[in-house]
């Protein structure tokens, strides 16, 4: 297990050299965007872009010092949550993102476990059926599913489940009840194809020789499926969460703006067309970061579950 | 004991058939060798008898008898009690056969426990044992990945022999291996059919064959083209097919 402790401290360092990099990229969208929040709020406020006002929020934020200052000085920021005011809603960054990741965080969490429940009972399902009238539906549904627009689905969801028959508010009600509509929008593009992917891999273990070997050993197919198969097909699978964990998150804009929900997505999205450079680094250094500690996990998950890799390596 | 009568294997609408009416008949402690050149057909043989063909892509006929019973037509949950239990398979290449994420100790002990085992454990750290396995433990506890091929191969006869079979059926079990291994292993089988064990090899591999001794069949084009004892039909064939497989082979 050496050699695991070993993996997990190179695939530390590697996430967080893409982290660093991120954050530069991200601080370098700032600086170029050509947008000084300064002015804008000045303008806002009433005075011009070169008023006194403005100069003494320059000063206040530190944006007269120099780029590489001002990146180190946003660093910090992250980690301390001085991120500076944002222009759009005049609050602390750090006060609206604690505000908004929460809801999105929630959203998304239920969306992975959409992900979850749906699409491995179905899978395995369609391989215990494989060529069945039950395979067949799935595939013609699934491969529509892929295709659907999330908006689409979520006016559908509020149409039908909310306005023809009210089991659910059409302006989400607080708590876990009123995200169950939007995750279910949010993950089920993702539900369709993890469907396609895990069955997929789990049929092709079902062909190797083990499955064989294990058929004239009188294993019944519903146990190689679970026993055997589906460990062996599962590192794709989860890779494949992983990213999706990261779409759903940065996708959330738009189930957000479709079912009035106020998370990080239509945060976002109105700092973007606010010109809030600040508020937006902070909001998509954090979702990069979400998303390359869940690839890690799912790294080191993969590792604990395929033993025999480490040898393939060390060969 | 086992017998397989009139067997036909055809890929669902095609002519030719894969395995063209074909019997034979094993008894107890007697050995049958089926000999042929990949495509002829040989390991279609073991495919039907295990249940291994996709049922919407093969037509099986015939009937494949064990002890009076024909496994064709049995349920798959009774031919699964047979399978592994009374009719064990030995896999051709032993570096595949197991599941690589699953450790040996814990994949034998699943087929023991299928085939009535009480005490599970202890039946498979005995079965290591006899295969010829020193550290019974250390295997047991191990990944596929951590042993070598001969030690896999053990593992699987003592995952065929754990449960008491009447039939063995080997598929190829010499060839993933070098020579030394070869031999044990061909050894193994012939001591298995002198303690009552009807076994059923299907190679091409004719010096095994020969070391395995008995009855044996030479199948061309899923057919039998020649039986008769091993050692008479090395030393004499009368089939122009099976003159030119041994004279190949020994070159």
């Amino acid at each position: 297990m050496i050699d695991l402790k070993k993996y997990i401290t190179k695939r530390l360092i590697s996430a967080a050299l893409v982290l660093v990099g991120v954050s530069v990229l991200c601080f370098a969208l700032i600086a170029v965007s050509g947008k000084d929040p300064a002015a804008a709020v000045a303008v806002s406020s009433g005075h011009s872009a070169d008023s006194e006002l403005a100069e003494s929020l320059r000063e206040q934020w530190g944006l007269n010092k120099p780029l590489y200052i001002r990146y180190f000085i946003w660093i910090r920021g992250i980690f301390t949550g001085e991120l500076g005011a944002s222009i759009t809603t005049h609050n602390p960054i750090s006060y609206d993102l604690s505000l908004y990741f929460p809801s999105t965080f929630a959203l998304v969490g239920m969306g992975l476990l959409w992900l979850v429940v749906i699409s491995f009972p179905v899978a395995l399902l369609c391989v215990k059926f494989h060529g069945g009238a039950f395979d067949h539906i799935t595939r013609v549904l699934t491969i529509a599913g892929v295709c659907l627009p999330v908006f689409w689905l979520g006016y559908m969801l509020l149409l039908f489940l909310a306005v023809k028959i009210p089991l659910f508010t059409v302006v989400p009600k607080a708590g876990i009840g009123g995200y169950i509509l939007p995750s279910f929008a949010l993950a089920f593009p993702s539900v369709c194809s993890t469907v396609r992917i895990i069955r997929a891999s789990v049929l092709k273990e079902m062909n190797s020789d083990y499955a064989v070997y294990a058929r004239t050993r009188g294993i019944s197919e519903a146990g190689i499926i679970l026993r055997h198969a589906l460990k062996n097909a599962l590192p794709p699978v989860i890779t494949l969460l992983s990213q999706y964990l990261g779409y759903m998150l940065a996708g959330s804009a738009v189930v957000e703006s479709v079912f009035s929900i106020k998370g990080i997505g239509s945060y976002l999205v109105s700092s973007v067309i606010g010109g809030d450079s600040a508020a937006c680094a902070s909001c998509i250094v954090i979702i990069s970061a979400v998303f390359v500690l869940t690839n890690l996990a799912a790294d080191i998950i993969n590792r604990l579950l395929c033993p025999w890799v480490v040898r393939e390596i060390n060969d | 004991m086992f017998e397989i009568a009139n067997l036909i294997v055809a890929l669902r609408n095609e002519e030719r058939k894969i395995v063209d009416n074909i019997s034979f008949e094993v008894g107890s402690g007697k050995s049958l060798i089926i000999l042929g050149q990949s495509g002829s057909g040989k390991t279609m043989i073991f495919r039907a008898v295990f249940g291994l063909l996709d049922k919407r892509k093969f037509d099986v006929g015939g009937e494949i008898l064990f002890e009076k019973t024909n496994i064709l037509q049995m349920k798959p949950k009774e031919r699964r009690k047979i399978f592994g239990g009374d009719i064990a398979f030995i896999p051709q290449n032993p570096m595949t056969a197991f599941d690589p994420s699953v450790k040996i100790g814990k994949q034998l002990m699943e087929t023991r426990k299928i085939h009535g085992g009480a005490d599970c454990k202890t039946d498979v750290l005995n079965a290591l044992e006899k295969s010829g396995l020193n550290d019974p433990e250390k295997v047991f506890k191990s990944y596929p990945f951590m042993l070598s091929g001969g030690m896999l191969q053990r593992a699987a006869f003592a995952a065929a022999l754990m449960n008491s079979p009447k039939l063995i059926i080997a598929d190829e079990p010499t060839t993933a291996l070098d020579a030394e291994h070869k031999i044990a292993v061909t050894e193994s089988l012939s001591e298995i059919c002198g303690s009552g064990t009807a076994v059923i090899m299907i190679t091409h591999d004719f010096a095994s064959a020969q070391k395995l001794g008995g009855n044996a069949v030479v199948m061309r084009d899923g057919r039998f083209v020649e039986s008769g004892d091993i050692n008479e039909i090395m030393r004499a064939p009368r089939n122009d097919y099976t003159k030119e497989l041994i004279s190949s082979a020994l070159i």
